[in-house]
């Protein structure tokens, strides 16, 4: 518990104003979760992800995504070894505890493809071998608006594999007055210090499964779940795995705030993040507006599935 | 998504709840006055409702006409206040009809199936304020048996409605608890109607209420054509029932007087000029006539209201009963009451023959056999006719059949006076016949005097009681025979013959019956009568032990008493039993599959919250709405977060909560609810 406590003044120092996201994101983090950080240039998405994978002592990759990725550059290759005279894999950065994948949206799509595996069975298949990768193992992905020149969107099935979209917004005023008044160009606050080491970031996500969660919690996750499919703007619905990921991430953020079992009000915290990035409404994908309507309609659903008493 | 629905619901639910809705009506049409076709209009409506609910009939669009519909019903409710029937129960009950049917016809959501039910309920009290019939005993039966059924029906399609995860409004075995509730609220509610309600004095209140015109009654002059000027009016005049018949005395052929002339003067009758004297009292009764020795029969009277304030009384009455204030009388059949205008009721016994002794009544004077100025034809043929007669009776026998031949019963070219009727054109009507008998009775010496009044009426079989129309206005001849009046009609008996001949549908008769269950029961309840219900429920209810006990063997020592003590301690055992079993699960214990049902403090929480406009949507948790509303008043904020803990860790918790915690949480929940503001204003 104190080590959780630690973890999350560690990363709140970092990144001013913004508790509930910061929280969320650790949330997350602990249900073995991906996030994707998504908004607008430098409203510290890197920063909170950098913050994040600073605070556990494993290893740290980070791929800045860029038009011209490729999928080898991501996972790795087989490289022939004149030693051995056989080839062997080079591991690519993708063969880390946390890796950053920054700017994600503006590789093609082949590149982002590239992550589908890793991201889901937590294994890389290169040509015809398979390799396990290191556990934990969280990807954590900034993305710009789709809007913004030169990026593509990232399809359906890779969206789903993100657990958690987190939308940094401006920082309110007064943190934004101190952001000011502390803080250089030249002088970003990456200087944190690790708190937790993966063992015990294991026995945490251990305890984290132990949340209890009661029937009428998971019937209330269904129903919200069901709702989204049944909406009449929307084309594509929440997946299973999208309430799986709900439960579990309401799991961490009922740890967080050191219960021992979910409550109704962890659900609708969680579910905005973790359903708004799985729901594909209806028209043309990627139009301006979409992402703004799909927060409106999980909102909607929100006020119209009778929570749980 | 409809087709879901009734599926989850059982069909035999699904038709309960109909009955249900439905079941309103019922009493309303058998205990009621309210406008036939206003009901027949509601039941097609159910029926149509029905029968597009069972088939899934999505209705789009309906919903539209709604509101001018209900505009419409109430007009039409307006309407009969103003117009109409004037009365404000059936008025009401036309409005709650009317918004009934839309709701009939329009799709149902569980809400609009709550707010049918209370319609019923309301229909239900409806009926209920206006009747104190044994039938309405079964009504209140059928109606509590249905209640759980829709109750049931409607806890279920709430449930579907809503995906099974409402806040449960009730608990189960709540509903049974509902209907115990009811069923001795409504007993005790009937006891207190019963009691109550000639106290208060009802009748008064409803007797002024009612603003329908009254009846015409008898003037103190009739001229030739009054009687039969009225007999043309179906309305009833009063209801007669007799509890109690001698020998040989049939309703029908009875003659209500309402008054007695003595004095003609050639074209119009009046009554004798009497100082009117007050009927003595003794005891309860007003006595009109020495008591007899002979076989009596009792009627009991319900008068509608009349212009006159005249009391009708068959002849031979002997004594009167009844709250009638004081009566006066001229001591010749003329009786009259101090206000005029109420209806009225009373019970009367008379005797058919006049014992021997009964002599001692003065004989009438003169006036009684006066003529008027140029009557020598009249006495010259009242020679001829009795000549033979040897006795008065024989006399004014043969004088009555005098006008069994030649004469004829018209109501078109009748004679303009009574000699013209005697002796050149022999044609008139009822009036006709009882002047020229009653002058050819006197011109014979056998004093003699027009009656005017009511003779037979309708019999209803449907409530075994006498109707007597404005239809049945009658005059006939009563004669000083053997020291008494006798009746002598001289009018042939018309039957069905006569020209105001009317049957009555039997759809008439029951509305009929209904009216006079609701003057005898309502407006004219007693006290007396209530002793009376009373004594004689007492009574049935020791004939039918008596009877059971024979039927089962058991010895009459077995008494009432026992079994009744039988009874309390088995009732006291079971009451035992669910305090015991409802004490402990009321509160712990309650972890399980599904949703739980929620504990009692928390609903009355949650509602309180609900009531405050706190529960924006239906996915508000309480979490939110108990932050939202504490943040107002900065006291309970201590309490409100140990109680969300608590609360939490009940509901959510992997562990149900120990005695001491839930007592804690049930005490913050009562604690919190009364301290919170009452609206969701700051």
């Amino acid at each position: 518990m104190d080590l959780v406590f630690r973890l999350r003044t560690n990363v709140e120092t970092v990144l001013l104003g913004k508790s509930r996201e910061v929280e969320l994101a650790l949330a997350s983090f602990l249900a073995g979760g991906h996030i994707l950080l998504e908004d607008i240039p430098g409203t510290g998405k890197t920063t909170l992800a950098r913050a994040i994978s600073a605070s556990i002592s494993g290893t740290f990759r980070r791929i800045q995504f860029t038009s011209d990725l490729l999928p080898q550059d991501v996972v790795g290759v087989h490289i022939f070894d004149a030693d051995k005279r056989s080839f062997t894999f080079s591991p690519g950065p993708l063969f880390a505890n946390i890796v950053l994948a920054d700017e994600i949206n503006r590789s093609n799509p082949r590149a982002q493809s590239a992550l589908l595996e890793a991201m889901g069975e937590r294994q890389v298949s290169v040509d015809t071998k398979t390799y396990p990768l290191p556990d934990p193992f969280l990807v954590i992905a900034t993305q710009n608006p789709f809007e913004l020149h030169g990026t593509y969107p990232l399809p359906e099935s890779q969206l789903d594999r993100f657990n958690l979209r987190i939308r940094l917004s401006y920082p309110d005023r007064e943190s934004e007055l101190r952001l000011i008044r502390e803080n250089t160009l030249a002088s970003a606050r990456d200087g944190l210090l690790p708190v937790i080491v993966p063992e015990q970031m294991r026995q945490i996500r251990a305890l984290v499964e132990r949340v209890t969660v009661r029937d009428s919690i998971v019937g209330y996750i269904y129903r919200i779940v069901e709702a989204t499919r049944q909406h009449p703007l929307v084309r594509l619905g929440a997946s299973p795995r999208a309430a799986i990921g709900l439960k579990s991430t309401s799991q961490a953020l009922a740890f967080l705030a050191g219960r021992d079992f979910v409550t109704p009000g962890d659900v609708q915290k969680t579910a905005k993040a973790t359903l708004c990035h799985r729901i594909f409404l209806k028209g043309e994908p990627g139009e301006a507006s979409q992402a703004d309507a799909g927060d409106a309609i999980l909102a909607e659903i929100l006020e119209a599935v009778p929570s749980p008493v | 998504m409809g087709a879901e629905r009734r599926a989850r619901i059982p069909a035999i639910l699904w038709i309960s709840l109909r009955a249900h809705w439905a079941l309103g009506l019922l009493p309303l049409a058998f205990l009621t006055e309210i406008s036939r076709p206003a009901l027949s209009l509601a039941a097609a409506a159910f029926a149509a409702g029905a029968v597009l609910d069972w088939n899934e009939s999505p209705r789009r669009g309906w919903h539209r006409a709604a509101s001018p519909l209900l505009v419409a019903v109430c007009a039409a409710a307006a309407g009969d206040l103003l117009a109409g029937s004037g009365d404000l129960l059936a008025s009401v009950s036309l409005l709650l009809l009317g918004v009934q049917s839309v709701k009939f016809l329009l799709p149902k959501t569980h809400r609009d199936g709550w707010q049918l039910c209370a319609f019923s309920f309301l229909e239900f009290l409806a009926a209920a304020a206006s009747t104190t019939e044994i039938q309405f005993a079964g009504f209140l039966f059928l109606f509590l048996v249905l209640s759980a059924g829709a109750m049931w029906a409607l806890q279920v399609e709430e449930g579907a409605e809503t995906g099974g995860a409402a806040a449960p409004r009730a608990r189960p075995g709540f509903a049974v608890l509902l209907l115990l509730f009811s069923a001795v609220g409504g007993l005790l509610l009937t006891a207190a109607l019963f009691a109550v309600t000639p106290r208060i004095g009802l009748g008064q209140f409803l007797r002024r209420l009612g603003n329908r015109e009254s009846i015409t009654g008898f003037s103190n002059t009739i001229s030739l054509r009054d009687v039969t000027s009225v007999k043309v009016d179906r309305r009833v005049v009063a209801r007669i029932e007799f509890p109690a018949l001698a020998a040989g005395v049939s309703p029908p052929g009875l003659y209500l007087r309402g008054a007695t002339y003595a004095r003609f003067d050639g074209t119009r009758w009046s009554r004798a000029r009497r100082p009117l004297a007050k009927v003595p009292i003794a005891g309860t009764h007003y006595v009109l006539s020495p008591p007899k020795e002979v076989p009596l029969s009792s009627a009991e009277i319900f008068l509608e209201p009349m212009d006159r304030p005249a009391l009708f009384v068959y002849a031979g009455a002997v004594s009167l009963e009844g709250a009638l204030g004081e009566i006066r009388t001229d001591g010749q059949g003329n009786y009259t009451l101090a206000e005029g205008s109420s209806a009225v009721r009373y019970r009367m016994l008379f005797s058919r023959e006049e014992s021997r002794r009964g002599k001692r009544s003065p004989g009438p004077d003169g006036s009684y056999l006066a003529l008027p100025p140029g009557s020598d034809r009249i006495r010259e043929l009242a020679t001829l006719v009795t000549s033979q007669g040897t006795s008065e009776a024989e006399r004014a026998e043969l004088a009555r059949r005098f006008f069994l031949s030649g004469f004829r019963y018209t109501l078109t070219d009748a004679a303009s006076s009574v000699e013209e009727f005697l002796f050149r054109k022999k044609a008139g009507f009822c009036e006709h016949y009882a002047a020229a008998l009653t002058l050819l009775l006197r011109a014979a010496g056998i004093p003699a005097r027009v009656a005017a009044g009511y003779q037979g009426g309708e019999w209803s079989d449907v409530g075994n009681y006498l109707i007597v129309r404005q239809s049945d206005a009658h005059a006939w001849t009563e004669a000083w025979i053997g020291g008494r009046w006798v009746t002598l009609d001289a009018t042939p008996l018309l039957g069905e013959n006569s020209p105001f001949f009317a049957r009555t549908g039997t759809f008439g008769m029951y509305i009929d019956w209904s009216r006079q269950r609701w003057i005898k029961y309502v407006v004219n309840y007693s006290l007396r009568m209530q002793a009376e219900a009373a004594s004689g429920g007492w009574l049935a209810l020791r004939r039918s032990g008596a009877r059971i006990r024979r039927a089962l063997g058991m010895p009459d020592g077995l008494s009432g008493r026992n079994i009744a003590a039988f009874g309390l301690a088995l009732a006291a055992l079971f009451l035992a039993w669910r305090m015991r079993g409802g004490g402990g699960s009321l509160f712990s214990g309650r972890k399980g599959a599904g949703d739980p049902p929620l504990p009692r403090p928390y609903a009355r929480l949650l509602r309180r919250l609900a009531a405050g406009g706190r529960r924006g949507s239906a996915g508000t948790p309480l979490e939110t709405m108990l932050r939202e509303t504490v943040a107002g008043t900065p006291a309970l904020l201590p309490h409100a977060d140990r109680f969300l803990s608590l609360y939490h860790r009940d509901r959510f918790g992997p562990h149900s909560l120990s005695a001491a915690e839930s007592a804690e949480a049930a005490r913050l929940a009562d604690l919190l609810r009364r301290g919170l503001p009452r609206t969701a204003g700051r």
